[in-house]
């Protein structure tokens, strides 16, 4: 099988974690306090996950280079999405300090729309026709399945324990959102492992090797099922719960985590002879 | 392109003996892994009857290059003879070449942290000389076609079992297919 | 001063930035412009080197010439010679790795002892102590049996270089000695060739073009004389029709216009079952047997009496009416020509079967033509002075008496190797010393080889490489390879002849077998003068003249031996052999009735005789031929073959795999009464059901010798010409189930 690419798993989670957060954040809190929380919390977790996607490279002391072909390459605009976010991220945040509100939100506006447009780029680097099993709408869609999933789970917690930072994120709205991604994730990668199964025989590859691992039996556990499990206990908690937010964030990174890294791993390059 | 160079890969001729594969490392001492050159076996089942065939493919440089295209740095350029080239130094080993070609031409050198492929042995073609690989084949199954816009076709196919679908690069490669003998086998 | 943020200016960058993501956004630019200059940074590794001649010394047809190109005291690369016009300037796939093997870090670079032996507690010692140790050796093995006699030889083919005969030579100059004596790869043929002919010797190669039909039988040229393959095909583009004779299907078969897969050594039916047909037919050329041949009347009796297509047919597996045609073709078909490979002679009848071969070729008039022939290998351009070799005993040496009264050496037979160590007594052997050879990894019966050196008291080994071989001796010493020393070629295929430079220094303290030759000389007669005659220096290059004579200056058109540093050069020979008719046999004709044979307990006429058959409990046959990526236990080993050719396997048909219950990749258990191997299964239908498929080779660090399951089967002749039966490789009957 192909290489698992741990950084890339780590930096591609990560990163979208932060984005997803941010669509969490950036409507309901943006503009308005916490400015810490609002931006300079998913700018670190942004700037962590960037360092961490160095140790991909082969030369990360020339990574600077990675913004030149923006041209034609979804890892150059990848790399400039980010680090637009990133650094409008860090306006804002000084535009809150400075007392600059609507300076600080229209940046923090800009920042998501960035943000996202990274998440996309992301996606795309890896919509190529040499491996079928990533050839398809599937791999844009579960990139920001797990920006949406893991951004308003650690929103989530953070309310706990910020009671104010996203007043919405309270009560059942959030967990019946979560509900329904969770769902959608697992008709999406239902339907997606159908596909698999009429891809050709490297995408058939890639589904008997899913199907025969455990750790995508983990995934699914962890990151579909006990979750499901886990947001219906909290949908009946008016207040929320730490404990059970900090749960469902873990259970999500997890299954996030180990399914990025089976994504990148049992992929089948187009075969030759 | 003012022209395409390309290969000409002749599966009837061809003996699967890898003089080309190892010619090419011979030429520039690669390190162990990187295989600029490739002799792949074609499966048994995609015959008309059982025989060993082989197909030897480096870089197609093709004339939609998914390399050049993905590459965050801008490594690779197309040279006016349709040479693929990679600025070797310039790669900053993302591999995301190594990911989007679909014949695997281009790998990672552990060694040197860089992406590597064939260059179509672009010092030895401005010198007019024959590339390793093609001067290599014993029986000249593997030949440099000088441009592939004027290149005369009868006998040659664009594709065979087991090549990879040309319509996303369009590879700068034409074969000629294998040709059946007669085989009098003892289990049919 | 604090900096300010003002609105105007973000909105302006931002704005700015926006623009350019939306412009690049949509991909306009197809092209980067080239980052860098004309260098991308891929440096030609021969670039601004010296070059040097040389020739790939290996047991192979091709025999290839070969450049050497030299930059600082380093070989940077390889690459053919484009004079010779056979190798037509190219190498093989192992050729190209050479650079791997000159420098490959398991490469020994030092004398090594270990103890106790088997241990892999390696200890370098010097060069000195290594002499010291053997030359005491030899001294008190001659003390205490008053001869040299208990210490043998085992010398083969790992290098082919006229001056590696010097280590016979060495043997000789020290006493009488024991010597494997034969060879296992070929002796068969060559017996039958020399019954038939008065010896072997093919047309040149090249010649090939000019065949009108050309049977390729039990041969397969496109992996181990890929040189070759260029003439069938430029037989072919002139309207030749290729044959290929072949148990399974071949990477030359894939390529023949026709491919008949015979039973596994029935070759001398087929080719009698032609015979008879071409009798029939009267498509016999009376006038050449009357005028070449003896014994021909008697063999068309035993034609008529004994051999008819039916016969042939279900002897082996192919259609009467395929053999028919085939007869037909090569009969009418002027001129064509018979390959007869080695493989094929690999089996109890081998001898036999080329025999009949031969005849086929007689018969039709095809022998002593351009294009045509029974081509099988030659020794034409091999008539050296071998002044290396030649070495004077030393005084007062004692060997076998011979009846004459006179002495020699003792021999043993090299293909019964651990066994005759085990046996001969009065004295018994008690030394080795094994150089270009390999005998525990390409011996049958290796199991018997290792308990023979269990009852030796020094075992020395000279290689590049801790091989099997080396890995059970007591001292090692490292060899040369052939870029470091100064050497003569010929080939047994081709008719070219090339000079082998020194290009570089050698590799650490490694020395060239004549070289150790001359030290040990001087190590024992310091030790006790006169106890050895090889002389104790001299320059290699100047031993290179030694090798030549007027006949084969004379051979080659050069007046002077160095005339081959500005290329080598094709022997003067008639492209046809055996055109002027002269046989070298007893009567000065073909003798399809020999008059020889008999007195080696064979039949006179190439009768039929029947195959080897599998028993009930081993029913299926065995195969392991060459293949591309080694040569014997030769280059499987170097890294970059490695990294193409990882691991072994076995070739199974699917119907018997079926039966078995085996799966591609799945792995497998190969084993008769005496051994066996686990590799992986591969199912190809390449093979026939009752023959299975391996490669032999040396994996370096797998312990897969698929010699473990081959006995030491004598082949029917080879006592004639090279003093020993040959070895039926090809007939190893095993079994084969799924493991794991």
């Amino acid at each position: 099988m192909t290489n698992w690419e741990w950084p890339l798993v780590f930096f591609t989670i990560f990163a979208q974690m932060a984005v997803g957060y941010l669509v969490m954040v950036v409507p309901g809190a943006a503009g308005k306090a916490n400015p810490r929380w609002t931006y300079l919390l998913p700018a670190g977790i942004l700037a962590t996950a960037m360092v961490i996607s160095l140790g991909h490279l082969g030369h990360p002391e020339n990574a600077y280079r990675a913004l030149t072909h923006l041209a034609s390459s979804w890892l150059s605009r990848e790399v400039l999405l980010f680090s637009l976010c990133f650094l409008l991220l860090l306006a804002a945040y000084l535009a809150a300090k400075g007392g600059k509100q609507p300076l600080a939100r229209l940046a923090a506006v800009l920042a998501l729309a960035s943000g996202l447009l990274g998440v996309l780029a992301s996606a795309l680097i890896y919509v190529l026709p040499a491996r079928p099993a990533w050839y398809n709408f599937h791999t844009v869609l579960t990139f920001f399945l797990t920006a949406l999933l893991l951004g308003p789970a650690l929103g989530m917690c953070l309310e706990q324990l910020l009671p104010g930072l996203a007043p919405w994120l309270e009560g059942g709205l959030a967990s019946r959102a979560l509900v329904s991604l969770l769902l959608l994730s697992i008709i999406s990668s239902l339907s997606y492992l159908t596909f698999l199964a009429a891809a050709g025989p490297e995408a058939r590859l890639t589904l008997t090797t899913l199907l025969a691992s455990p750790w995508w039996w983990l995934r699914v556990l962890a990151g579909w099922l006990a979750p499901l499990a886990v947001s219906y206990q909290l949908r009946r908690q008016e207040r929320g719960s730490l404990s059970l937010s900090l749960v469902l964030l873990l259970l999500l990174l997890a299954g996030e985590l180990i399914g990025r890294a089976l994504f990148y791993g049992t992929a089948v390059p187009l075969a030759i002879g | 392109m003012a022209k395409q160079l390309g290969f000409l890969v002749d599966t009837e001729k061809c003996i699967g003996c890898f003089s080309c594969e190892m010619a090419c490392k011979n030429e520039y001492q690669t390190e162990v892994k990187p295989r600029w050159r490739r002799v792949y076996q074609q499966r048994e089942a995609s015959l008309p009857y059982p025989e060993r065939n082989f197909m030897s493919l480096a870089c197609n440089h093709c004339a939609d290059p998914a390399c050049l295209k993905v590459c965050p740095v801008g490594a690779y350029s197309k040279r006016e003879d349709g040479i693929v080239l990679q600025d070797h130094a310039r790669c900053i080993g993302c591999r995301l070449c190594t990911m989007a070609c679909p014949y695997g031409a281009p790998q990672y050198n552990e060694k040197d942290r860089r992406v590597e492929k064939c260059q179509l042995c672009y010092q030895k073609v401005d010198r007019n000389e024959e590339p390793a690989c093609v001067a290599a084949c014993p029986v000249g199954a593997l030949q440099l076609i000088k441009d592939l816009n004027s290149f005369p076709e009868p006998g040659t196919v664009k594709e065979l079992p087991g090549f990879p679908d040309i319509t996303i690069t369009r590879p700068s490669v034409r074969f000629v297919p294998p040709r059946a003998g007669v085989q009098i086998r003892r289990d049919v | 001063m604090a900096y300010q943020l003002t609105r105007r200016s973000f909105l302006k960058g931002l704005a700015a930035g926006s623009a350019l993501t939306a412009l690049t956004a949509y991909g306009g630019l197809k092209y980067a412009a080239p980052a860098a200059a004309v260098e991308a940074g891929y440096p030609e590794a021969g670039a601004g080197a010296k070059v040097f001649r040389n020739v790939c010394p290996r047991n192979c047809y091709d025999t290839c010439s070969m450049l050497s190109y030299v930059k600082d005291g380093v070989l940077r690369k390889v690459s053919g010679d484009p004079v010779n016009t056979f190798t037509n300037g190219r190498l093989c796939v192992k050729g190209y790795t050479y650079t791997r093997r000159v420098y490959s870090p398991d490469r020994l670079k030092y004398p090594m002892k270990q103890e106790p032996r088997g241990s892999g507690k390696w200890q370098r010692i010097s060069w000195d102590e290594a002499l010291e140790i053997i030359a005491r050796k030899i001294l008190a093995i001659k003390k205490e049996y008053g001869s040299t006699l208990p210490i043998c030889l085992n010398k083969y083919s790992g290098n082919f270089d006229i001056l590696h005969y010097g280590i016979e030579g060495m043997m000789s100059s020290i006493g009488y000695t024991t010597r494997a004596l034969g060879t296992p790869c070929w002796p068969a043929g060559i017996d039958a060739q020399t019954y038939d002919f008065g010896t072997l010797w093919n047309n040149d190669p090249e010649d090939l073009v000019n065949s009108r039909y050309i049977i390729l039988w039990g041969v397969n040229p496109a992996w181990t004389s890929i040189h070759s393959m260029r003439f069938i095909y430029a037989a072919r583009e002139k309207g030749a029709k290729i044959v290929a004779i072949d148990p399974i299907v071949t990477q030359t078969a894939a390529k023949a216009d026709l491919y008949l897969q015979i039973k596994p050594s029935t070759d001398g039916a087929l080719a009698l079952g032609m015979a008879r047909h071409i009798l029939d037919n009267g498509w016999v050329d009376v006038e050449y047997l009357k005028a070449n041949a003896v014994g021909w009347e008697e063999f068309f009796e035993y034609l008529r009496r004994e051999v008819t297509l039916e016969w042939a047919s279900k002897t082996t597996g192919i259609p009467a009416g395929v053999i028919a045609d085939l007869a037909r073709e090569y009969a009418t078909t002027k001129p064509a020509a018979i390959w007869i490979g080695y493989g094929l002679q690999r089996h109890t009848n081998g001898g036999q079967n080329v025999r009949a071969i031969d005849a086929l070729a007689a018969i039709t008039g095809n022998v002593g033509k351009s294009g045509g022939g029974a081509l099988y290998g030659h020794l034409e351009t091999w008539g050296f002075n071998y002044a290396a070799m030649t070495m004077p005993k030393p005084a007062g040496a004692v060997g076998v008496k011979k009846p004459d009264g006179t002495m020699s050496d003792r021999f043993i037979n090299i293909n019964n190797f651990g066994a005759e160590l085990l046996n001969t007594n009065d004295p018994p052997i008690k030394m080795l010393w094994i150089a270009c050879r390999n005998p525990l990894s390409q011996d049958p019966e290796p199991q018997v080889v290792q308990k023979a050196f269990e009852t030796m008291d020094l075992v020395v080994t000279v290689d590049h490489f801790l091989t099997r071989t080396a890995a059970w001796s007591d001292i090692v010493l490292p060899a040369t390879t052939h870029f470091e020393e100064y050497g003569v070629n010929a080939s047994y295929w081709h008719y070219w002849v090339g000079i082998n430079e020194q290009a570089i220094e050698p590799y650490f303290e490694a020395k060239n077998d004549v070289q150790i030759a001359m030290l040990l000389a001087a190590k024992l007669n310091a030790l006790e003068p006169g106890s050895c005659t090889y002389p104790t220096s001299g320059n290699l290059e100047e031993w290179v003249g030694k090798e030549f004579n007027p006949k084969m200056l004379d051979l080659l058109g050069i007046s002077d031996y160095r005339e081959l540093k500005k290329g080598p050069h094709k022997a003067k020979l008639p492209p046809a052999a055996w055109a002027d008719g002269k046989f070298r046999t007893p009567s000065g004709k073909i003798e399809i009735k020999s008059s020889e044979a008999p007195k080696y307990g064979l039949p006179a006429l190439p009768i039929y005789v029947p195959e080897k058959q599998p028993s009930p409990e081993y029913p299926y046959r065995l195969f392991t031929p060459h293949w591309r990526y080694g040569l014997h236990s030769q280059f499987q080993n170097i890294d970059w073959m490695m990294n193409v050719s990882p691991e072994p396997y076995v070739e199974i048909h699917p119907a018997t795999a079926a039966a078995k219950g085996i799966k591609d990749g799945d792995w497998v258990k190969v084993y008769n009464e005496i051994g066996y191997v686990t590799l992986k299964a591969r199912i190809t239908a390449t093979t026939a059901p009752e023959v299975l498929v391996a490669y032999e080779a040396w994996y370096k660090d797998l312990n897969y010798n698929i010699n473990y399951t081959v006995k030491a089967v004598p082949s029917d002749m080879g006592k004639k010409a090279t003093g020993n039966r040959g070895l039926a490789f090809h007939d190893n009957f095993v079994n084969i189930e799924k493991v794991r």
